[in-house]
């Protein structure tokens, strides 16, 4: 982990507050959508905490999706030296779901898209409705293949203003930051949300980690399927790396399965948080999730074990274990996730604990796969 | 009176399971992510414990063809070999057959250590 990376724990704690944080950055394309579809349908659908939202959300998160994917601008196609292609984010807080995400925008743009959304922000129902179509009947489809409809109907399902920032970001591009609010009960103030600075300073710092893709949430594992299906595509998509993806997705098994079986329960859901990334071409996971104090020391003799063996090493204890385990009164917990994440990664697991307060502390591992 | 077979449908994280003793072999195919494999697993365990014990001389093929399996599932993977490890030493004819994607090497390392584990044979077949 280098020195300015951040910390399972940074992350953790920018996403404390949610419910649900789910944030992602990139690579940006159509079939990725349906997998987004997922999460909002079965994680939200399974997950007790968080608040049923009728199908809106859904259309919500569709069309955000779907306007990054037509409207951003690649930073590649744009003498854009950054990983800065934007971020997606879908957020839960109380009673709220909080769509944002950050996009690039050409300076020549900037202009006529602030105008068209301020225009839709001073619209009342009736009119946009009005408005949606009129727009719908002159059939304008612009050349990145959207009918300039995704904003109009942002606007009218979510029925609140559409907050954003506009924010020069160079080479003449700009960062077009979104946010759309759903808000479940009508008597809440809209204007005590306002969360462009809390993705703003995640992006910096997925950016600064080389991270694509957080999670915090429920680990059931109803919830974690479309999490692991939405990475299984992302890799999938790159050439060449069946190796990569199988080891991968073999640990982030055993990483979310761990964090769900061991995390301290907060308001009835596993609090813990997942990151994947890429750094110099290797792909890592770092993970963190709340625990005892008291479970502390055995945990660290068990990872300080870990550290200590070669692969064959690994693989004589694991045949060990596996085979001990069959005469384990305790059928639901093998216990051999760790040695499973320690033997399929390429390097020794890293590892930290911070305090939280005198009972609880925060475990966070980094796998280089 | 036959034993009725058991046959699972695959989902999102379980595998499909065939075990019919009209058929030629038994298999379980596809990927066993399950957070509580013991649920999964247990009626599969007891339904093959009682065929082996009911049929102890009749010749078993059992493949298994799997994308992914968590730690837990591997631990009953093993419980089932097992069993058919042990039908073998009272001298019934069993083959384990471990298919695998031959450019799958993670799951080739699994069968190989399978193979290490138990005395019966585990036949590796890389399609």
């Amino acid at each position: 982990m280098s020195v300015d990376s951040a910390s399972a724990y940074e992350f953790f704690k920018n996403s404390e507050e949610y419910g649900l944080s789910f944030t992602y950055r990139g690579p940006f394309f159509d079939e990725i959508t349906t997998r987004i579809l997922d999460i909002s349908e079965n994680t939200i659908a399974v997950n007790q905490q968080l608040p049923k939202i009728n199908r809106k959300v859904s259309f919500l998160l569709v069309e955000c999706f779907q306007n990054i994917v037509r409207h951003g601008e690649l930073a590649t196609e744009n003498n854009h030296d950054k990983n800065d292609d934007g971020v997606f984010s879908l957020k839960n807080l109380g009673t709220a779901y909080l769509i944002n995400s950050i996009n690039l925008v050409k300076e020549d743009q900037i202009e006529a898209l602030k105008q068209t959304v301020e225009s839709v922000n001073t619209k009342d129902r009736d009119e946009l409705k009005a408005l949606y179509k009129e727009r719908l009947e002159q059939n304008e489809v612009s050349e990145k293949g959207g009918a300039g409809l995704g904003l109009i109907e942002l606007a009218r399902k979510s029925g609140q203003k559409i907050l954003y920032e506009v924010e020069p970001c160079g080479n003449g591009l700009y960062h077009f930051h979104q946010q759309i609010l759903l808000l479940n009960d009508k008597d809440q103030q809209p204007d005590h949300y306002n969360h462009i600075p809390t993705l703003r300073e995640k992006y910096e710092m997925m950016d600064r980690s080389d991270v694509i893709l957080e999670y915090k949430g429920d680990f059931s594992q109803k919830s974690v399927l479309p999490i692991i299906n939405i990475i299984e595509s992302t890799f999938a998509s790159e050439a060449g790396s069946v190796r990569t993806l199988k080891r991968l997705i073999h640990i982030l098994v055993e990483v979310l399965q761990n964090i769900s079986k061991h995390a301290l329960e907060k308001n009835g859901s596993k609090e813990g948080i997942f990151m994947i990334g890429r750094k110099e071409g290797r792909v890592f996971l770092q993970a963190g999730n709340t625990l005892e104090n008291s479970k502390k020391d055995e945990l660290v003799e068990k990872l300080k074990d870990l550290e200590s063996k070669d692969a064959e090493e690994l693989k004589q204890m694991h045949m060990k274990r596996i085979k001990e385990s069959l005469n384990l009164a305790d059928k639901t917990n093998s216990g051999l996730g760790l040695l499973e994440i320690a033997k399929a990664s390429s390097e020794n697991i890293k590892f930290e604990f911070e305090d939280i307060d005198r009972d609880r502390s925060f475990f966070s591992m980094y796998i280089t796969v | 009176m036959d034993q009725e077979p058991l046959i699972l449908e695959q989902t999102e994280d379980t595998p499909a399971v065939s075990l019919d003793p009209n058929e030629e072999m038994f298999f379980i195919k596809g990927r066993s992510l399950p957070e509580n494999p013991y649920q999964f697993y247990k009626d599969i365990i007891k339904w093959l414990d009682v065929y082996l014990t009911d049929q102890p001389n009749k010749p078993v093929t059992f493949l298994i063809n799997l994308d992914y399996f968590n730690s837990s599932s591997g631990r009953f993977l093993l419980e089932i070999f097992s069993l058919l490890e042990k039908s073998s030493k009272n001298g019934c004819d069993i083959e384990i057959v471990w298919e695998v994607d031959k450019e799958d090497e993670l799951m080739l390392e699994k069968g190989e250590e399978y193979q290490e584990l138990l005395s019966v044979p585990v036949k590796i077949k890389e399609i």
